[in-house]
Protein backbone atom coordinates (compact mmCIF):
# COMPACT_ATOMS: atom_id res chain seq x y z
CA UNK A 1 0.00 0.00 0.00
CA UNK A 2 1.34 3.38 -1.02
CA UNK A 3 1.47 6.13 1.53
CA UNK A 4 0.73 9.81 1.41
CA UNK A 5 -1.87 12.30 0.23
CA UNK A 6 -1.57 11.52 -3.44
CA UNK A 7 -2.11 7.84 -2.71
CA UNK A 8 -5.17 8.79 -0.69
CA UNK A 9 -6.54 10.57 -3.73
CA UNK A 10 -5.80 7.54 -5.89
CA UNK A 11 -7.61 5.42 -3.34
CA UNK A 12 -10.79 7.44 -3.88
CA UNK A 13 -10.39 7.48 -7.67
CA UNK A 14 -9.71 3.75 -7.69
CA UNK A 15 -12.78 3.08 -5.58
CA UNK A 16 -15.01 5.08 -7.90
CA UNK A 17 -13.53 3.16 -10.80
CA UNK A 18 -14.39 -0.05 -8.95
CA UNK A 19 -18.08 0.79 -8.90
CA UNK A 20 -18.93 -2.68 -10.09
CA UNK A 21 -17.45 -4.20 -6.98
CA UNK A 22 -19.22 -2.05 -4.42
CA UNK A 23 -22.31 -1.87 -6.57
CA UNK A 24 -22.74 -5.63 -6.53
CA UNK A 25 -21.56 -6.20 -2.97
CA UNK A 26 -23.82 -3.46 -1.61
CA UNK A 27 -26.80 -5.36 -2.99
CA UNK A 28 -25.30 -8.64 -1.94
CA UNK A 29 -25.03 -7.50 1.69
CA UNK A 30 -28.77 -6.90 1.73
CA UNK A 31 -29.68 -10.05 -0.17
CA UNK A 32 -27.54 -12.03 2.21
CA UNK A 33 -29.47 -10.80 5.19
CA UNK A 34 -32.85 -11.68 3.73
CA UNK A 35 -31.94 -14.62 1.62
CA UNK A 36 -34.48 -17.13 2.80
CA UNK A 37 -37.27 -14.72 3.61
CA UNK A 38 -40.28 -14.13 1.42
CA UNK A 39 -40.56 -10.37 1.86
CA UNK A 40 -36.82 -9.90 1.58
CA UNK A 41 -35.59 -6.34 1.98
CA UNK A 42 -39.16 -5.17 2.31
CA UNK A 43 -38.94 -6.35 5.89
CA UNK A 44 -36.96 -3.18 6.39
CA UNK A 45 -39.78 -1.15 4.91
CA UNK A 46 -42.32 -2.94 7.04
CA UNK A 47 -40.46 -2.45 10.29
CA UNK A 48 -39.86 1.22 9.51
CA UNK A 49 -43.54 1.61 8.69
CA UNK A 50 -44.56 0.04 12.00
CA UNK A 51 -42.17 2.32 13.85
CA UNK A 52 -43.50 5.41 12.09
CA UNK A 53 -47.09 4.36 12.70
CA UNK A 54 -46.54 3.79 16.40
CA UNK A 55 -44.51 6.92 17.08
CA UNK A 56 -46.82 8.97 14.90
CA UNK A 57 -49.92 7.90 16.79
CA UNK A 58 -48.42 8.36 20.26
CA UNK A 59 -46.62 11.64 19.69
CA UNK A 60 -49.32 13.33 17.64
CA UNK A 61 -51.70 12.72 20.54
CA UNK A 62 -49.11 13.66 23.13
CA UNK A 63 -48.33 16.97 21.48
CA UNK A 64 -51.95 17.57 20.50
CA UNK A 65 -50.91 17.82 16.86
CA UNK A 66 -53.05 17.03 13.87
CA UNK A 67 -52.03 13.85 12.16
CA UNK A 68 -52.00 15.57 8.76
CA UNK A 69 -49.23 17.88 9.87
CA UNK A 70 -47.28 15.63 12.18
CA UNK A 71 -47.31 12.33 10.34
CA UNK A 72 -45.68 13.23 7.00
CA UNK A 73 -43.00 15.23 8.80
CA UNK A 74 -42.24 12.33 11.09
CA UNK A 75 -42.21 9.77 8.31
CA UNK A 76 -39.90 11.74 6.02
CA UNK A 77 -37.70 12.74 8.95
CA UNK A 78 -37.37 9.25 10.34
CA UNK A 79 -36.62 7.68 6.97
CA UNK A 80 -33.86 10.15 6.18
CA UNK A 81 -32.56 10.00 9.74
CA UNK A 82 -32.40 6.20 9.59
CA UNK A 83 -30.15 6.54 6.57
CA UNK A 84 -27.88 9.07 8.26
CA UNK A 85 -27.67 7.09 11.48
CA UNK A 86 -27.02 3.78 9.75
CA UNK A 87 -24.26 5.25 7.63
CA UNK A 88 -22.46 6.83 10.58
CA UNK A 89 -22.90 3.86 12.89
CA UNK A 90 -21.79 1.41 10.21
CA UNK A 91 -18.78 3.63 9.63
CA UNK A 92 -17.42 2.53 13.00
CA UNK A 93 -17.04 -1.01 11.69
CA UNK A 94 -16.57 -0.42 8.00
CA UNK A 95 -12.97 -1.64 8.12
CA UNK A 96 -13.11 -4.04 11.05
CA UNK A 97 -15.95 -5.95 9.41
CA UNK A 98 -13.90 -6.27 6.23
CA UNK A 99 -10.72 -7.30 8.01
CA UNK A 100 -10.24 -10.48 6.02
CA UNK A 101 -10.60 -8.71 2.69
CA UNK A 102 -8.37 -5.81 3.70
CA UNK A 103 -5.61 -8.13 4.89
CA UNK A 104 -5.61 -10.11 1.69
CA UNK A 105 -6.63 -7.93 -1.23
CA UNK A 106 -5.10 -4.60 -2.05
CA UNK A 107 -8.41 -2.98 -2.88
CA UNK A 108 -8.75 0.79 -2.48
CA UNK A 109 -10.13 1.18 1.03
CA UNK A 110 -12.72 3.69 -0.15
CA UNK A 111 -14.35 0.74 -1.92
CA UNK A 112 -15.53 -0.52 1.47
CA UNK A 113 -16.82 2.94 2.36
CA UNK A 114 -18.80 3.25 -0.85
CA UNK A 115 -20.13 -0.28 -0.51
CA UNK A 116 -21.57 0.54 2.89
CA UNK A 117 -23.05 3.87 1.77
CA UNK A 118 -24.51 2.26 -1.33
CA UNK A 119 -26.06 -0.48 0.78
CA UNK A 120 -27.76 2.15 2.92
CA UNK A 121 -28.94 4.06 -0.12
CA UNK A 122 -30.66 0.91 -1.32
CA UNK A 123 -32.34 0.57 2.07
CA UNK A 124 -33.36 4.23 1.85
CA UNK A 125 -34.94 3.47 -1.49
CA UNK A 126 -36.96 0.64 0.04
CA UNK A 127 -38.11 2.85 2.88
CA UNK A 128 -39.14 5.58 0.47
CA UNK A 129 -42.10 3.37 -0.47
CA UNK A 130 -43.65 4.40 2.85
CA UNK A 131 -43.57 8.04 1.77
CA UNK A 132 -45.42 7.26 -1.40
CA UNK A 133 -48.13 5.62 0.69
CA UNK A 134 -48.28 8.69 2.91
CA UNK A 135 -48.53 11.04 -0.07
CA UNK A 136 -51.51 9.03 -1.22
CA UNK A 137 -53.11 8.78 2.18
CA UNK A 138 -52.94 12.46 3.02
CA UNK A 139 -53.26 13.60 -0.57
CA UNK A 140 -50.04 15.61 -0.32
CA UNK A 141 -48.15 15.76 -3.58
CA UNK A 142 -44.74 17.33 -3.31
CA UNK A 143 -44.88 18.78 -6.85
CA UNK A 144 -41.78 20.19 -8.51
CA UNK A 145 -40.17 20.81 -5.14
CA UNK A 146 -39.29 17.12 -5.11
CA UNK A 147 -36.60 17.78 -7.71
CA UNK A 148 -34.48 19.34 -4.97
CA UNK A 149 -34.09 15.86 -3.58
CA UNK A 150 -31.40 15.11 -6.16
CA UNK A 151 -28.88 17.80 -5.17
CA UNK A 152 -29.94 17.37 -1.56
CA UNK A 153 -29.16 13.68 -1.51
CA UNK A 154 -25.91 14.19 -3.42
CA UNK A 155 -24.79 16.74 -0.86
CA UNK A 156 -25.80 14.46 2.00
CA UNK A 157 -23.91 11.50 0.51
CA UNK A 158 -20.77 13.54 -0.22
CA UNK A 159 -20.77 14.72 3.36
CA UNK A 160 -21.30 11.09 4.32
CA UNK A 161 -18.09 10.04 2.57
CA UNK A 162 -15.82 12.30 4.59
CA UNK A 163 -17.64 11.64 7.86
CA UNK A 164 -17.42 7.89 7.29
CA UNK A 165 -13.71 8.07 6.53
CA UNK A 166 -12.98 10.08 9.66
CA UNK A 167 -15.18 7.97 11.92
CA UNK A 168 -13.78 4.78 10.41
CA UNK A 169 -10.16 5.79 10.97
CA UNK A 170 -10.79 6.84 14.56
CA UNK A 171 -12.90 3.80 15.41
CA UNK A 172 -10.50 1.30 13.83
CA UNK A 173 -7.68 2.70 15.93
CA UNK A 174 -9.58 3.46 19.12
CA UNK A 175 -12.16 0.79 19.70
CA UNK A 176 -14.01 2.49 22.50
CA UNK A 177 -15.06 5.39 20.33
CA UNK A 178 -17.62 3.00 18.81
CA UNK A 179 -20.12 3.26 21.69
CA UNK A 180 -19.44 6.99 21.93
CA UNK A 181 -20.55 7.40 18.34
CA UNK A 182 -23.81 5.59 18.96
CA UNK A 183 -24.45 7.72 22.06
CA UNK A 184 -23.80 10.88 20.07
CA UNK A 185 -26.18 9.71 17.38
CA UNK A 186 -28.82 9.00 19.99
CA UNK A 187 -28.36 12.49 21.38
CA UNK A 188 -28.56 14.08 17.93
CA UNK A 189 -31.75 12.17 17.29
CA UNK A 190 -33.49 14.07 20.07
CA UNK A 191 -31.89 17.40 19.20
CA UNK A 192 -32.97 17.17 15.58
CA UNK A 193 -36.56 17.88 14.55
CA UNK A 194 -37.72 14.34 13.85
CA UNK A 195 -40.02 13.47 16.72
CA UNK A 196 -41.05 17.09 17.02
CA UNK A 197 -41.76 19.95 14.65
CA UNK A 198 -39.38 22.92 14.49
CA UNK A 199 -42.30 25.25 15.23
CA UNK A 200 -42.74 23.65 18.66
CA UNK A 201 -39.24 24.71 19.72
CA UNK A 202 -39.46 28.15 18.17
CA UNK A 203 -42.70 28.75 20.08
CA UNK A 204 -40.90 27.93 23.29
CA UNK A 205 -38.02 30.24 22.49
CA UNK A 206 -35.43 27.52 21.92
CA UNK A 207 -35.41 27.72 18.14
CA UNK A 208 -31.61 27.83 18.19
CA UNK A 209 -31.43 24.06 18.53
CA UNK A 210 -32.87 23.89 15.03
CA UNK A 211 -31.04 26.85 13.54
CA UNK A 212 -27.58 25.97 14.85
CA UNK A 213 -27.87 22.22 14.47
CA UNK A 214 -25.93 21.09 11.41
CA UNK A 215 -27.72 17.75 11.51
CA UNK A 216 -31.09 19.52 11.24
CA UNK A 217 -29.86 21.27 8.10
CA UNK A 218 -28.48 18.08 6.56
CA UNK A 219 -31.75 16.35 7.29
CA UNK A 220 -33.70 19.23 5.78
CA UNK A 221 -31.78 18.88 2.50
CA UNK A 222 -33.63 15.66 1.77
CA UNK A 223 -36.67 15.83 3.98
CA UNK A 224 -38.08 19.15 2.83
CA UNK A 225 -38.13 18.24 -0.88
CA UNK A 226 -39.92 15.01 0.05
CA UNK A 227 -42.60 17.10 1.74
CA UNK A 228 -42.85 19.49 -1.18
CA UNK A 229 -41.18 22.31 0.71
CA UNK A 230 -38.45 24.60 -0.54
CA UNK A 231 -35.12 23.97 1.16
CA UNK A 232 -33.97 27.25 2.73
CA UNK A 233 -30.71 28.82 1.65
CA UNK A 234 -29.24 28.29 5.13
CA UNK A 235 -29.47 24.52 4.77
CA UNK A 236 -27.73 24.49 1.39
CA UNK A 237 -25.05 26.73 2.84
CA UNK A 238 -24.54 24.46 5.84
CA UNK A 239 -24.40 21.38 3.61
CA UNK A 240 -21.81 22.92 1.30
CA UNK A 241 -19.92 24.47 4.20
CA UNK A 242 -19.57 21.13 5.98
CA UNK A 243 -18.31 19.55 2.78
CA UNK A 244 -15.72 22.27 2.27
CA UNK A 245 -14.48 21.99 5.83
CA UNK A 246 -14.76 18.22 6.26
CA UNK A 247 -13.27 16.93 3.05
CA UNK A 248 -9.77 18.35 3.57
CA UNK A 249 -9.90 17.11 7.14
CA UNK A 250 -10.69 13.57 6.05
CA UNK A 251 -8.10 13.79 3.29
CA UNK A 252 -5.49 14.84 5.80
CA UNK A 253 -6.35 11.89 8.04
CA UNK A 254 -6.31 9.53 5.06
CA UNK A 255 -2.96 10.78 3.85
CA UNK A 256 -1.44 10.31 7.26
CA UNK A 257 -3.10 7.12 8.43
CA UNK A 258 -4.71 5.18 5.60
CA UNK A 259 -1.75 2.85 5.11
CA UNK A 260 -1.75 1.96 8.79
CA UNK A 261 -5.31 0.69 8.86
CA UNK A 262 -4.29 -2.85 7.84
CA UNK A 263 -2.04 -2.99 10.90
CA UNK A 264 -4.77 -1.83 13.24
CA UNK A 265 -7.16 -4.59 12.29
CA UNK B 1 -6.77 12.26 -15.93
CA UNK B 2 -3.15 12.94 -16.80
CA UNK B 3 -2.63 14.12 -13.26
CA UNK B 4 -3.30 10.59 -12.15
CA UNK B 5 -0.32 9.20 -13.92
CA UNK B 6 0.40 6.60 -11.29
CA UNK B 7 -3.14 5.33 -11.27
CA UNK B 8 -3.46 1.71 -12.23
CA UNK B 9 -7.00 0.45 -12.41
CA UNK B 10 -7.88 -2.49 -10.26
CA UNK B 11 -9.76 -4.11 -13.09
CA UNK B 12 -7.84 -6.81 -14.89
CA UNK B 13 -6.84 -5.62 -18.32
CA UNK B 14 -7.78 -7.95 -21.13
CA UNK B 15 -4.26 -8.62 -22.32
CA UNK B 16 -1.77 -6.91 -20.15
CA UNK B 17 1.77 -7.83 -20.93
CA UNK B 18 3.40 -6.74 -17.71
CA UNK B 19 6.49 -8.67 -16.79
CA UNK B 20 6.06 -9.16 -13.09
CA UNK B 21 8.95 -8.31 -10.86
CA UNK B 22 9.40 -7.94 -7.14
CA UNK B 23 12.17 -5.79 -5.77
CA UNK B 24 12.53 -5.34 -2.03
CA UNK B 25 15.28 -3.16 -0.70
CA UNK B 26 15.96 -3.20 2.99
CA UNK B 27 12.26 -3.51 3.65
CA UNK B 28 11.14 -3.43 7.23
CA UNK B 29 7.66 -3.95 8.53
CA UNK B 30 6.77 -2.97 12.07
CA UNK B 31 3.52 -3.98 13.58
CA UNK B 32 2.13 -1.99 16.40
CA UNK B 33 0.43 -4.34 18.82
CA UNK B 34 -2.32 -2.68 20.75
CA UNK B 35 -3.49 -4.18 23.97
CA UNK B 36 -7.04 -3.49 25.00
CA UNK B 37 -5.60 -0.59 26.96
CA UNK B 38 -3.58 0.70 24.08
CA UNK B 39 -6.69 0.80 21.95
CA UNK B 40 -8.54 2.97 24.38
CA UNK B 41 -8.76 6.66 23.72
CA UNK B 42 -9.46 7.34 27.37
CA UNK B 43 -6.12 5.94 28.41
CA UNK B 44 -4.41 8.02 25.85
CA UNK B 45 -6.09 11.20 27.00
CA UNK B 46 -5.25 10.38 30.59
CA UNK B 47 -1.68 9.71 29.70
CA UNK B 48 -1.19 13.02 27.98
CA UNK B 49 -2.98 14.83 30.76
CA UNK B 50 -0.94 13.34 33.54
CA UNK B 51 2.17 12.38 31.64
CA UNK B 52 5.02 10.48 33.21
CA UNK B 53 4.14 7.23 34.84
CA UNK B 54 0.71 6.56 33.47
CA UNK B 55 2.07 7.61 30.12
CA UNK B 56 4.48 4.76 30.21
CA UNK B 57 1.73 2.43 31.29
CA UNK B 58 -0.79 3.61 28.75
CA UNK B 59 1.49 3.82 25.79
CA UNK B 60 2.27 0.14 26.15
CA UNK B 61 2.50 -0.05 22.44
CA UNK B 62 4.53 -3.09 21.74
CA UNK B 63 6.12 -2.93 18.36
CA UNK B 64 6.90 -6.17 16.67
CA UNK B 65 9.35 -6.12 13.85
CA UNK B 66 7.66 -8.49 11.44
CA UNK B 67 10.28 -8.14 8.74
CA UNK B 68 13.70 -6.73 9.25
CA UNK B 69 15.74 -5.36 6.37
CA UNK B 70 14.61 -7.79 3.71
CA UNK B 71 16.37 -7.31 0.39
CA UNK B 72 15.53 -9.53 -2.53
CA UNK B 73 14.58 -9.53 -6.17
CA UNK B 74 12.21 -12.01 -7.72
CA UNK B 75 11.99 -12.16 -11.50
CA UNK B 76 9.25 -13.46 -13.75
CA UNK B 77 9.07 -17.24 -13.94
CA UNK B 78 10.51 -17.87 -10.50
CA UNK B 79 8.72 -20.13 -8.06
CA UNK B 80 9.82 -19.21 -4.61
CA UNK B 81 9.23 -21.24 -1.48
CA UNK B 82 9.28 -19.46 1.87
CA UNK B 83 10.32 -21.54 4.82
CA UNK B 84 10.82 -20.70 8.45
CA UNK B 85 9.41 -21.42 11.86
CA UNK B 86 6.04 -20.12 12.98
CA UNK B 87 6.13 -16.38 13.28
CA UNK B 88 9.25 -16.03 11.15
CA UNK B 89 7.49 -13.47 8.96
CA UNK B 90 6.27 -15.61 6.08
CA UNK B 91 2.69 -14.37 6.05
CA UNK B 92 3.82 -10.81 6.71
CA UNK B 93 6.06 -11.01 3.68
CA UNK B 94 3.19 -12.32 1.56
CA UNK B 95 0.97 -9.50 2.77
CA UNK B 96 3.63 -6.96 1.94
CA UNK B 97 4.01 -8.50 -1.52
CA UNK B 98 0.32 -8.18 -2.26
CA UNK B 99 0.42 -4.58 -1.18
CA UNK B 100 -1.71 -4.89 1.92
CA UNK B 101 1.05 -3.88 4.32
CA UNK B 102 2.98 -0.74 3.64
CA UNK B 103 6.69 -1.01 4.46
CA UNK B 104 7.64 0.90 7.59
CA UNK B 105 11.11 1.30 6.14
CA UNK B 106 12.90 0.53 2.91
CA UNK B 107 11.36 0.07 -0.47
CA UNK B 108 8.97 -2.43 -1.98
CA UNK B 109 8.54 -2.22 -5.74
CA UNK B 110 6.02 -4.68 -7.01
CA UNK B 111 5.23 -4.78 -10.71
CA UNK B 112 2.27 -6.83 -11.78
CA UNK B 113 -1.04 -7.84 -10.29
CA UNK B 114 -0.76 -9.93 -7.19
CA UNK B 115 -3.42 -12.40 -6.12
CA UNK B 116 -3.05 -13.88 -2.73
CA UNK B 117 -4.47 -17.17 -1.62
CA UNK B 118 -3.70 -16.58 2.01
CA UNK B 119 -7.25 -17.20 3.08
CA UNK B 120 -9.04 -19.27 0.48
CA UNK B 121 -12.48 -19.02 1.96
CA UNK B 122 -12.43 -15.26 1.55
CA UNK B 123 -15.45 -13.87 -0.18
CA UNK B 124 -17.25 -17.18 -0.24
CA UNK B 125 -20.81 -16.45 0.76
CA UNK B 126 -22.48 -19.41 2.40
CA UNK B 127 -26.00 -18.69 1.31
CA UNK B 128 -25.07 -17.96 -2.29
CA UNK B 129 -24.82 -20.73 -4.86
CA UNK B 130 -21.61 -21.91 -6.45
CA UNK B 131 -22.32 -19.90 -9.60
CA UNK B 132 -23.07 -16.75 -7.62
CA UNK B 133 -19.87 -17.23 -5.72
CA UNK B 134 -17.91 -17.52 -8.94
CA UNK B 135 -19.35 -14.16 -9.92
CA UNK B 136 -18.73 -12.53 -6.54
CA UNK B 137 -15.23 -13.74 -6.16
CA UNK B 138 -14.43 -12.91 -9.76
CA UNK B 139 -15.62 -9.35 -9.19
CA UNK B 140 -13.59 -9.10 -6.02
CA UNK B 141 -10.55 -10.14 -8.04
CA UNK B 142 -11.17 -7.34 -10.49
CA UNK B 143 -12.81 -9.24 -13.33
CA UNK B 144 -15.60 -7.72 -15.37
CA UNK B 145 -18.91 -9.47 -15.83
CA UNK B 146 -17.99 -10.49 -19.38
CA UNK B 147 -14.67 -11.91 -18.29
CA UNK B 148 -16.41 -13.92 -15.61
CA UNK B 149 -18.98 -15.26 -18.07
CA UNK B 150 -16.18 -16.27 -20.36
CA UNK B 151 -14.29 -18.08 -17.62
CA UNK B 152 -17.27 -19.83 -16.06
CA UNK B 153 -17.28 -22.93 -18.32
CA UNK B 154 -13.64 -23.67 -17.59
CA UNK B 155 -14.24 -23.14 -13.89
CA UNK B 156 -17.21 -25.48 -14.04
CA UNK B 157 -15.08 -28.11 -15.66
CA UNK B 158 -12.10 -27.79 -13.36
CA UNK B 159 -14.03 -27.89 -10.09
CA UNK B 160 -15.88 -31.05 -11.17
CA UNK B 161 -18.69 -29.88 -8.92
CA UNK B 162 -21.32 -30.27 -11.63
CA UNK B 163 -24.88 -29.68 -10.40
CA UNK B 164 -23.59 -28.65 -6.98
CA UNK B 165 -22.69 -25.28 -8.48
CA UNK B 166 -26.38 -24.46 -8.52
CA UNK B 167 -26.95 -25.01 -4.81
CA UNK B 168 -25.88 -22.83 -1.88
CA UNK B 169 -22.29 -23.23 -0.81
CA UNK B 170 -23.34 -23.92 2.77
CA UNK B 171 -24.25 -27.43 1.63
CA UNK B 172 -20.69 -28.06 0.42
CA UNK B 173 -18.09 -30.09 2.23
CA UNK B 174 -14.89 -28.26 3.10
CA UNK B 175 -13.09 -30.01 0.26
CA UNK B 176 -15.72 -28.86 -2.21
CA UNK B 177 -15.44 -25.29 -0.97
CA UNK B 178 -11.70 -25.35 -1.46
CA UNK B 179 -12.13 -26.70 -4.96
CA UNK B 180 -14.40 -23.81 -5.81
CA UNK B 181 -12.26 -21.14 -4.18
CA UNK B 182 -9.03 -22.46 -5.59
CA UNK B 183 -10.37 -22.76 -9.10
CA UNK B 184 -11.88 -19.28 -9.20
CA UNK B 185 -8.80 -17.73 -7.66
CA UNK B 186 -6.51 -19.27 -10.21
CA UNK B 187 -8.85 -18.92 -13.18
CA UNK B 188 -7.17 -15.79 -14.40
CA UNK B 189 -3.44 -16.13 -14.30
CA UNK B 190 -2.38 -13.47 -11.89
CA UNK B 191 1.02 -12.05 -12.61
CA UNK B 192 2.04 -12.76 -9.06
CA UNK B 193 0.46 -15.59 -7.11
CA UNK B 194 0.96 -15.63 -3.37
CA UNK B 195 0.02 -18.67 -1.33
CA UNK B 196 0.18 -19.36 2.34
CA UNK B 197 0.62 -22.98 3.30
CA UNK B 198 -0.19 -25.62 0.82
CA UNK B 199 -3.90 -25.95 0.73
CA UNK B 200 -4.96 -29.51 1.07
CA UNK B 201 -7.26 -28.99 -1.84
CA UNK B 202 -9.75 -31.80 -1.76
CA UNK B 203 -8.73 -35.34 -2.47
CA UNK B 204 -5.49 -36.66 -3.90
CA UNK B 205 -6.71 -36.56 -7.48
CA UNK B 206 -7.70 -32.92 -7.24
CA UNK B 207 -4.50 -31.99 -5.47
CA UNK B 208 -2.60 -33.40 -8.39
CA UNK B 209 -4.66 -31.30 -10.76
CA UNK B 210 -4.27 -28.25 -8.58
CA UNK B 211 -0.50 -28.59 -8.54
CA UNK B 212 -0.25 -28.83 -12.29
CA UNK B 213 -2.57 -25.85 -12.62
CA UNK B 214 -0.36 -23.85 -10.32
CA UNK B 215 2.69 -24.71 -12.38
CA UNK B 216 0.78 -23.72 -15.48
CA UNK B 217 -0.13 -20.39 -13.96
CA UNK B 218 3.45 -19.70 -13.06
CA UNK B 219 4.73 -20.86 -16.41
CA UNK B 220 2.60 -18.21 -18.07
CA UNK B 221 5.39 -15.90 -17.01
CA UNK B 222 4.21 -15.28 -13.50
CA UNK B 223 5.77 -15.36 -10.10
CA UNK B 224 4.75 -17.79 -7.41
CA UNK B 225 5.61 -17.21 -3.79
CA UNK B 226 4.45 -19.95 -1.50
CA UNK B 227 4.93 -20.22 2.23
CA UNK B 228 4.90 -23.74 3.55
CA UNK B 229 6.19 -26.05 6.21
CA UNK B 230 5.95 -28.87 3.73
CA UNK B 231 9.54 -29.14 2.50
CA UNK B 232 8.68 -31.94 0.09
CA UNK B 233 6.17 -29.69 -1.62
CA UNK B 234 8.60 -26.83 -1.90
CA UNK B 235 11.20 -29.13 -3.39
CA UNK B 236 8.69 -30.33 -5.90
CA UNK B 237 7.16 -26.98 -6.82
CA UNK B 238 9.80 -24.31 -6.41
CA UNK B 239 12.91 -23.16 -8.19
CA UNK B 240 14.19 -21.11 -5.31
CA UNK B 241 13.78 -21.07 -1.56
CA UNK B 242 14.03 -18.36 1.02
CA UNK B 243 14.47 -19.17 4.66
CA UNK B 244 13.13 -16.51 6.96
CA UNK B 245 14.16 -16.36 10.57
CA UNK B 246 12.86 -13.72 12.95
CA UNK B 247 11.92 -11.51 10.05
CA UNK B 248 15.32 -11.70 8.41
CA UNK B 249 16.41 -13.55 5.33
CA UNK B 250 18.60 -16.31 6.72
CA UNK B 251 19.31 -18.01 3.48
CA UNK B 252 18.24 -17.49 -0.12
CA UNK B 253 19.08 -19.66 -3.08
CA UNK B 254 18.52 -23.02 -4.71
CA UNK B 255 15.85 -25.13 -3.06
CA UNK B 256 18.21 -27.97 -2.19
CA UNK B 257 20.78 -25.76 -0.49
CA UNK B 258 18.31 -23.74 1.52
CA UNK B 259 16.31 -26.75 2.62
CA UNK B 260 19.46 -28.54 3.66
CA UNK B 261 20.80 -25.67 5.68
CA UNK B 262 17.42 -25.27 7.32
CA UNK B 263 17.30 -28.96 8.18
CA UNK B 264 20.87 -28.78 9.42
CA UNK B 265 19.92 -25.86 11.63
CA UNK B 266 17.00 -27.79 13.01
CA UNK B 267 19.05 -30.91 13.59
CA UNK B 268 21.65 -28.88 15.51
CA UNK B 269 19.02 -27.29 17.65
CA UNK B 270 17.32 -30.54 18.55
CA UNK B 271 20.55 -32.33 19.44
CA UNK B 272 21.69 -29.56 21.77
Amino acid sequence: MKTGYYAALLDVVGAIDNWRIWGVFGWEDIRQRYRRSVLGPFWLTLSTAILIGTIGFVFANLFGQSLEEFFPNLAAGLIVWTFIRQVIESATGVFTSQERVIKQINLPLTTHVLRMIWQNLIILGHNAVILVVIWFWFGLWPGVAILQVVPGLVLLVLNGVWVVWLVAIICTRFRDVVPIISSVMQMLFYFTPILWLPAMMIDRGVGFIVDYNPMAHLLALVRMPLLGQVVPFASWAVGIGLLVVGTPLAWYAMGRLRHRIAFWL
Amino acid sequence: MTALAEYTPYQVAANSAVRPRIVLRDMTIDYPIYSSQGRSLKKRVLSTATGGQIGRDASDRVIVRGLDGVTLTIEAGERVGLIGHNGAGKTTLLRALCGVYAPSGGIAEITGRATSLIDLSLGIEDEATGYENIRLRGLMMGLTKDQIDELTPSIEEFTELGPYLSVPVRTYSSGMRLRLAFTVSTAVSPEILLMDEWLSVGDAAFREKAESRLKEVVDRSGILVIASHNLGLIEKLCTRAIWLDHGRVQSDGGVQDVVESWQQHYADRTTV
